[in-house]
């Protein structure tokens, strides 16, 4: 009895010692503010840096098939040569579980810099972030609006509140997302040449055109493809609100208590039907994402299974650029078929991913000059040209002229940053993610299914659930 | 053995012997490691539930209310009854396959070895390159590999995991694919110890191959298809990592695929409502449990009588 007595005791004693140490609350920042930044040859300190899958080792680049010394071997060369009495230590993150392992080394301080996802504003809204606005002011000689594309500077999420009143991010990565079309296929079926800014009805009565059985292959055709199994966004949805002006509301995802939703107009609903009509014209694989394999190929019709797809919307293209590489840039065959135009949203916008490099709020006053150091170059016009070149990162710079010639996605794609904008059909937002994403893609398998679901009811639904759940951030706020 | 005086003058610590903290103390590493990675997490989740929280820096007490949320959300329920659905499938084809495959298996003059290591290498895949790699098995077209061989049988393509109506069963299938060697092996390990005698008196008699496997092998391993039934219930219950590589957190096609810890990853982890995904995550549990409870009784009652 005493045994069973003491070894409860025991267990009974640590998990309340657990418990009574568990709970949130925010970390505060323990870095004073800077007023003054001190000359390269001066900085000294120490700063750890984390990034994710960042090809920081030696290494043979599957896509391309080019040995790499490794952006820690660059890393060391340039930044150590700038900043000698500086001590850095870099290690490299798998994307599984990045935005958990990011959580537990930024809030502990174990690492100063971080390279994150678009979730960094949740690191900045749960207090492990460092604001880097008194770097930037004391800094008179880093100049990040001529450096960086201008809308991802003055709208992106990734890199400051949502009441745009603190920054804590530089961009270093973005995500590049443009419409690409296959033009045998369009010449095959006599469809017109997508424009260079493609309204959706000019995708979709191309796609339409370009469904069926191909008069040269004798292969089924299919229009349009796109990301619909995402679980967080559907981008060409996002970009479908950009052209129809369907904002959500007004408000900041910063205060959700206070969003004035507005989800049931007109405009949302055009939204959907347009959609809509997208997925009128997609593969049979096109819930589950597969059907693509051969985008962006030019494969012999004897040798193989040519592509069947007309149109890709969110298209990145990085597989047919690879290829351009590893075959030594003189193959332009794929380059020449498959052509790049924006997106549909104004001046040919689409939603732009943004990962940044961010600074941790526990980072040490002696060390807050080598980190704010490290994270300009880790950001800076040398190290994105250097990573564009060795592994395809697309570049946050203003500044495009380094891009090649031939590479127009690549240039539609920093050129649709300098434009971006972000609303609160945004990943950003959870109720986006946990709400309106599901529901626009079961609105989409049901029109597959040869249904014809009520956009009124389902926006209606939406608002109201966007209304409650605004109600219950409010609540929680008070 | 020790005499009684040898007994009588061990020292004794808080009434426990030597020996007995000993043994606490090897307990010890296990049970903080229980109560720091398992009860204390618990702990906190189900406080959690009672909070509006994105589990990172904002805690906000506000009662029952996600449960309240919870209940009156139809997505929820949707999703537990999707994961029924399939844990049905699941559970008839995972212990009634294995246990045909591995009776089969045990009868065979030469190559039990073989078998038993062909049909355990799907085991070893993970969950997410299988669903990557039943997409192209099950592609809704004749370029599939399942609808081109079906083609050649004069089959129309059947779109798998693309039609709600046959997405679900298609899932369970993929599922069959991945267990059915861990279930065969373990099937195989009870049919060891079916007595020999018995068969031996079954052929004295004149009994047929069929008729055996009925009287004498079923019986004979039901408190092992009981366990792993019941492990299978449990463990289909927690569906969620081959349903969000095919459908996504909507479930697509048709919300058929979102199961109800795809809605709690859903809500507690893209939707930062730590908290509503800590009410939905308990729900399931108490769910679980009442099923456990369930099929102990049943089992129980049938052992009784």
């Amino acid at each position: 009895m005493k045994k069973k007595v003491l070894a409860l005791l025991l267990a009974a004693m640590m998990s309340l010692s657990l418990v009574a140490c568990g709970g949130g609350g925010n970390s505060s920042s323990s870095a004073a503010p800077v007023s003054t930044i001190q000359s390269d040859s001066e900085i000294s300190g120490e700063v750890s840096i984390q990034l994710i899958e960042y090809s920081t080792e030696p290494q043979l680049l599957t896509a391309t098939q080019r040995e790499i010394e490794g952006y820690r071997a660059f890393f060391e060369r340039e930044f150590g040569a700038k900043y000698p009495n500086v001590k850095w230590t870099m290690e490299e993150i798998p994307w599984d579980n990045s935005q958990q392992k990011g959580q537990v080394s930024l809030s502990t301080g174990e690492v100063d810099l971080a390279n994150t996802g678009a979730y960094a504003s949740q690191y900045w809204y749960g207090g492990i972030l460092r604001q880097i606005d008194d770097l930037l002011a004391a800094d008179t000689s880093f100049k990040p609006e001529e450096l960086y594309a201008e809308g991802l500077w003055n709208n992106s999420f990734s890199i400051q509140s949502y009441e745009k009143d603190a920054r804590f991010g530089l961009p270093v990565v973005m995500g590049t997302m443009y419409t690409v079309y296959d033009s045998q296929i369009f010449e095959d079926f006599g469809a017109k040449p997508l424009p260079e800014k493609p309204t959706p009805e000019d995708i979709i009565e191309a796609a339409k055109t370009c469904t069926g059985i191909n008069p040269r292959t004798g292969q089924q055709n299919y229009g349009l493809h796109f990301l619909a199994n995402r679980s967080t966004d559907v981008f060409a949805f996002v970009a479908l609100t950009y052209y129809t002006g369907a904002t959500g509301g007004e408000g900041s995802i910063g205060k959700p208590g206070e969003i004035k939703w507005d989800l049931n107009n007109d405009k949302m609903k055009k939204a959907f039907e347009y959609i809509g009509e997208y997925v009128k014209y997609t593969n049979p694989g096109f819930l589950q994402n597969t059907g693509t394999e051969n985008f962006g190929k030019v494969i012999d019709l004897e040798e193989g299974v040519e592509n069947n797809i007309a149109i890709v919307l969110d298209s990145a293209n990085s597989g047919m650029w690879a290829r351009y590489l590893r075959d030594g840039q003189t193959d332009t065959s794929e380059l020449d078929r498959f052509k790049c135009v924006y997106n549909v949203g104004p001046n040919g916008i689409g939603w732009v991913a943004v990962d940044p490099i961010v600074m941790s709020a526990k980072v040490k006053d002696e060390n807050i000059q080598a980190a704010w150091a490290a994270m300009k170059f880790l950001t800076g016009e040398e190290t994105q040209v250097y990573q564009y070149q060795t592994v395809m990162n697309a570049p946050t710079l203003k500044d495009t002229s380094f891009i090649e010639e031939n590479n127009d996605g690549m240039k539609i794609a920093m050129d649709i940053a300098n434009n971006c904008q972000y609303t609160l059909i945004d990943e950003a937002n959870p109720f986006f993610v946990s709400d309106i994403v599901p529901q626009v893609q079961s609105y989409m398998s049901a029109v597959i299914e040869g249904q014809n679901p009520d956009i009124d009811s389902i926006l209606a639904d939406l608002q109201s659930k966007a209304e409650s759940w605004s109600a219950t951030q409010a609540q929680a706020s008070k | 053995m020790q005499s009684t005086a040898q007994v009588k003058t061990q020292k004794k610590f808080l009434g426990m012997k030597s020996r007995d903290w000993i043994g606490y103390l090897f307990c010890l590493p296990l049970l903080i490691g229980l109560i720091f990675f398992y009860y204390y997490p618990m702990i906190q989740a189900f406080l959690m539930s009672f909070q509006l929280t994105d589990g990172m820096g904002t805690y906000t007490w506000i009662g029952i209310q996600n449960y309240t949320r919870l209940f009156k959300d139809a997505t929820y329920w949707s999703a537990v009854w999707n994961t029924i659905y399939m844990a049905i499938f699941a559970v008839i084809l995972n212990v009634a396959v294995p246990f045909i495959f591995a009776s089969l298996i045990n009868n065979v003059a030469w190559g039990k070895n073989f078998f038993k290591s062909l049909f355990f290498v799907p085991n070893v895949v993970s969950v997410v390159a299988t669903s990557m790699l039943f997409k192209f098995v099950f592609y809704p077209t004749n370029q599939g590999i399942v609808n081109g061989f079906l083609a050649n049988f004069g089959i129309e393509p059947l779109r798998w995991f693309s039609d709600p109506a046959m997405t679900r069963f298609t899932v369970c299938l993929m599922g069959l694919w991945s267990g059915l060697g861990y279930n065969i092996i373990i099937f195989l390990a009870a049919l060891q110890n079916v007595s020999r005698e018995l068969y031996e008196a079954a052929d004295v008699d004149g009994v047929g191959p069929f008729k055996k496997w009925w009287y004498i092998t079923v019986p004979s391993v039901k408190p092992i298809i009981v366990f792993l039934f019941m492990m299978q219930c449990i463990g289909s219950m927690k569906r969620f990592t081959d349903v969000f590589v095919l459908g996504g957190t909507s479930g697509n096609p048709g919300g058929k695929l979102i199961t109800a810890v795809l809605f709690i990853y859903k809500n507690a982890f893209l939707g930062s409502q730590m908290g509503y995904g800590c009410a939905a995550a308990f729900v399931l549990f108490a769910i679980i449990l009442a099923l456990t409870i369930f099929n102990n009784v049943v089992v129980n009652r049938r052992n009784d009588e």
